[in-house]
């Protein structure tokens, strides 16, 4: 293990070596969960037979959260075999793009390439460009799945849908925001977290546009360049489609991670905000009345987690984004101990110290271990470290709680004992719904 | 016997035989049960490509997600992340089986090489060493399983060469599964390329037959509460089972030679394990039925007992079990009386030849059947139950829910049992599951042997009774299929013979 300057560690093994179970995927993956997220969106896979049930595969791995109108096995693909490994691809897309304008019902149809057709070289582009027309346009999503990481592949889509769907600036339509960063699946509660900030901002007069997960389908990706900013809400994914966004629609943008708890969500509200001129005195009214309700409902809590809170020293498993969030929360305002900040979502170097630093100096001055590993092995060492009672995790490190005899709850992806829909631990509704899942596990008569 | 008695399988050869090669399989047909049979007998199946395709699976899905719960073993992908994707649930899963229900301790490592564009571009073998050894000195497993993907493939990696290059470093033994989907458009062709390598890598002499052994390939779909029943059928001809390769430890891999039968759940499949463990070990085995249903579990168990020596005992064994059922299974047939209740059957082979024979003890009547892939094995079995359950239509489909759904549209059966990651539980009937899992531990999960049929055959009433989830959704969710595609006729109708090719049947 190398030590950083800023007193986090980086685990040996990095994102582009040998790994043992990553709980991200690939490039291909990563653009597939974004636009079978996005209604009536047809994605086509250009691949081999296998890789658009296998990435699908993941809402399944995040806590059951379906296939909807056109994930699963319904997604159609060109299943790429030998002959096209010989003769090239192209032929084949063209027929099944025909056949999938012909018979699938959609508003915009996304090609995904995945590593065969990178390799054997075809000609994406020029067959989408033969059968693309206005009422039904085609975009090409370059994704060979050795090219990235699932973060990566979100933002491909982002920016093809700019660059290929958008192209042009829009007149900005006052108080509207676009959320980036939120990624479908590898965030497990991405619908219910994207629908609280959507809720929250609304209060304060601002429209987002949650481009995921909502019912207006291609509308969201229509509206993308009239926003007038770009919400970024990962401390690092999501900044390259904004940076994009930015040149190609003037569109500025902020970084404000997803905020759990009173005092996070308050300066979130703050920021957008003042980002957007929205005059202070109504967006304080709105914390307000926000944080009276949340503060009953913390101290109808606090019964209960009073008697636990000194006793649950923590540590933490997750994507950067539920990391900062839930670490914050707890250690700033629920009273317990973050022993371990495990990220694994591969932050690029530069941004490994500034996240570091959000989930620093907490409470009155903790600092928990913060290590940035993607290896299953370099987890369970950094674990086996450390003093905890609770662990918040994926399912991956479920039984090691188990083994140890500790409480767990699922806050990373992949999940495998629960049915997620709606669940949020974001804002002020997410954080109560979190607290409930914490304390559950250790319900106890007083 | 048919045509396919005699199809040997060459494991000096570095994998299998495609299924299409060996098995004369397709994965695209439609017709009557009597007119598969004559294709089939005459070597005169239509080999068809589908002009419009949905994602199916790969040949790497259904290696990886079948070995990954071997005990003492680590699993290698060679391949980008994303291949690894499915990998990610599994360890979790299998762990929720209780303790006390015999589930032996086992940790389930996966490792994935991680393949970037630059090893693209200058090979991945030293990625795998370095997988390879990593497995070795994190876990020090008896064996390591390499699975290999489309993006290896193409690559040309020479993956046995690196193996090679590592045998003074390893003390595992390294089984090299050759997985690239492009080889094969029948992706159970995986199947296949499991038994290949366990067998030519792993798999060692006989010290001594086990008299009392009996081998059962169990796909992904015998669950344990299955194998806690098929246990307590073999305890009492004095029998013990060894499932491959689901919980089994490298060691009872190893002395696979020794099993006294190797008995079928599925012939896609478990064949090749049959054929390769008969030839170069010469363990004995049947192909079929499988354990499913009255009729058929009673036979099974006759011919296990066939090869282990129990036939004096295998009668009074199914004579008592059957005392014990009929009671039950009366009271249940009379709530199926007068309903004329139909069945669509859509799943893997087993399910398909075996499971309108069970819906017929109950009284169930059989619309059709959706198989993903057919093989002459299976229509050689298949064609035996025309009598009972009538000469049914036939479909054929690796996947493909927009031809499942034309079909269902059509023949408005009350039950059907398709995957439910095709949509089809927006339907007027219930959808109903096909079977459970490998991890389920209820005793609901259980289908197979004499009380499998009892759980599965309420698990079916309680679906017919109240359809309420499905009515809900049915019409009121919006279909990505265009109004025109169940309003003609064929579902067959992006299907095309495929230019160039042999036709499948009898090999």
């Amino acid at each position: 293990m190398s030590h950083q300057s800023s007193g986090a560690v980086t685990a040996v093994r990095g994102a582009g070596d040998a790994l043992e179970a990553p709980k991200w995927s690939c490039a291909f993956g990563g653009a597939l969960n974004a636009a079978t997220n996005v209604d009536r969106v047809i994605p086509i896979t250009h691949s081999g037979p296998g890789c658009g049930q296998n990435q699908n595969y993941r809402s399944y791995s995040a806590g059951s959260q379906g296939s909807g109108y056109i994930g699963g096995c319904v997604t159609p693909s060109s299943n790429l075999g030998e002959r096209e490994v010989v003769f090239g691809g192209e032929d084949r897309l063209r027929e099944q793009l025909a056949a999938t304008l012909e018979l699938m019902d959609g508003d915009l149809y996304v090609v995904l390439t995945g590593c065969i057709p990178a390799m054997i070289g075809d000609d994406v582009e020029s067959v989408v460009r033969e059968l693309s027309t206005p009422r039904k346009p085609i975009i090409t999503v370059e994704t060979a799945g050795f090219s990235g990481s699932t973060y990566f592949g979100y933002e491909q889509f982002l920016k093809a849908v700019a660059t290929q769907l958008l192209k042009k600036p829009r007149k900005k339509v006052a108080h509207s925001v676009n959320l980036l960063g939120v990624v479908p699946y590898q965030n497990l509660f991405w619908r219910g977290d994207l629908t609280e900030i959507t809720r929250l901002l609304s209060r304060i007069g601002v429209t987002a546009n949650q481009i995921f997960g909502d019912s207006i389908g291609i509308e969201s990706l229509k509206r993308i360049p009239s926003a007038s900013l770009n919400v970024v809400l990962s401390p690092w994914v999501g900044v390259e489609s904004a940076e994009v966004f930015e040149e190609q629609f003037g569109t500025p943008f902020v970084v404000a991670p997803l905020p759990t708890g009173l005092g996070d969500t308050a300066a979130f509200l703050r920021s957008i905000g003042a980002a957007l001129g929205i005059d202070e005195i109504e967006v304080e009214a709105v914390i307000a009345d926000e944080e009276a309700r949340a503060v009953r409902r913390l101290d109808l809590a606090a019964e209960l987690t009073s008697q636990f809170s000194s006793a649950l020293p923590f540590a933490i498993v997750a994507d950067t984004t539920e990391a900062v969030a839930l670490t914050r929360y707890l250690a700033n305002e629920i009273g317990l101990t973050p022993t371990l900040v495990v990220v694994t979502d591969a932050p690029p170097q530069e941004a490994q110290a500034p996240i570091a630093e959000l989930v620093t100096g907490l409470g009155s001055g903790l600092d928990p271990r913060i290590v940035f590993a993607s290896d299953a092995y370099d987890i369970d060492q950094a674990l086996k470290g450390e003093h905890f009672s609770l662990l918040l995790a994926s399912s991956q490190e479920r039984y090691l709680a188990s083994d140890l005899g500790i409480g767990y709850v699922g806050v990373a992806y992949p999940l495998n004992n629960q049915l997620v829909i709606t669940r949020s631990y974001a804002g002020y509704e997410g954080a109560i719904t979190f607290l409930e899942d914490v304390m559950s596990v250790f319900f106890a008569p007083v | 016997m048919s045509a396919r008695e005699n199809v040997p399988v060459d494991l000096s050869a570095k994998t299998c035989l495609t299924k299409e090669q060996r098995l004369g399989s397709v994965n695209a047909y439609h017709g009557k049960l009597t007119k598969l049979v004559a294709d089939v007998e005459a070597g005169d199946l239509p080999v068809l490509r589908r002009a419009f395709q949905q994602t199916e699976t790969c040949s790497l899905m259904q290696a990886a997600m079948r070995i990954l719960s071997i005990r003492d073993a680590v699993i290698v992908v060679h391949g980008p992340v994303g291949c690894a994707a499915s990998m990610n649930s599994y360890r979790e899963i299998f762990r929720n089986i209780p303790k006390d229900l015999g589930r032996p301790d086992f940790e389930l490592h996966w490792l994935t090489t991680n393949l970037t564009e630059t090893d693209v571009v200058h090979g991945g073998e030293t990625k795998l060493k370095e997988a390879l050894l990593l497995a070795e000195e994190r876990y020090s497993p008896k064996a390591i399983f390499v699975i290999t993907t489309c993006t290896t493939g193409i690559m040309g990696d020479d993956v046995e060469g690196a193996i090679e290059s590592l045998s003074d470093e390893l003390t595992a033994t390294v089984v090299p599964i050759h997985c690239e989907s492009i080889r094969s458009a029948i992706s159970q062709t995986a199947f296949d390329a499991i038994a290949h390598a366990t067998v030519k890598y792993l798999v060692k002499p006989a010290r001594e037959v086990q008299k009392d052994l009996v081998a059962i390939p169990s796909p992904y779909s015998i669950t344990w509460s299955d194998r806690l029943e098929l246990n307590r059928l073999l305890g009492k001809l004095g029998l013990r089972a060894q499932y491959i390769p689901d919980f089994a430890s490298v060691e009872e891999l190893e002395y696979l030679s020794e099993a006294a039968v190797v008995a079928p759940t599925c012939q896609s499949y478990g064949d090749y394990w049959q054929v390769a463990l008969h030839e170069k070990f010469g363990v004995p085995y049947f192909r079929h039925p499988s354990p499913l249903g009255v009729a058929n579990t009673s036979e099974w168990l006759r011919q296990v007992a066939k090869f282990t020596g129990k036939e004096d005992l295998v009668e009074a064994v199914i004579a008592e079990e059957i005392a014990d059922l009929t009671p039950k299974l009366d009271e249940l047939k009379a709530k199926f009386e007068g309903k004329d209740l139909s069945l669509l059957v859509s799943g893997g082979q087993s399910r398909c030849t075996f499971l309108p024979v069970l819906a017929h003890e109950l009284g169930i009547r059989t619309t059709a059947i959706q198989a993903l892939e057919i093989d002459s094995a299976m229509v050689e079995e298949l064609g035996k139950s025309a009598e009972t359950i009538g000469d049914i239509e036939v479909h054929v489909s690796n996947w493909q829910p927009y031809e499942l759904t034309h079909m269902d549209a059509r023949l408005e059966s009350d039950l059907h049992t398709a995957c439910p990651m095709m949509g089809l539980f927006r339907r007027k009937g219930a959808l109903v599951r096909m079977h459970s899992f490998r991890s389920d531990f209820s005793k609901a999960g259980n289908q197979l042997g004499f009380r499998g049929v009892l759980q599965y055959g309420y698990i079916l009433l309680r679906a017919y009774n109240n359809p309420s989830l499905q009515r809900q959704l049915s019409g009121s969710v919006a279909l990505p299929y265009k109004k025109w595609w169940t309003r003609q006729p064929n579902m067959l109708h992006y299907a095309s013979p495929e230019p160039g090719a042999a036709s499948g049947g009898a090999r």
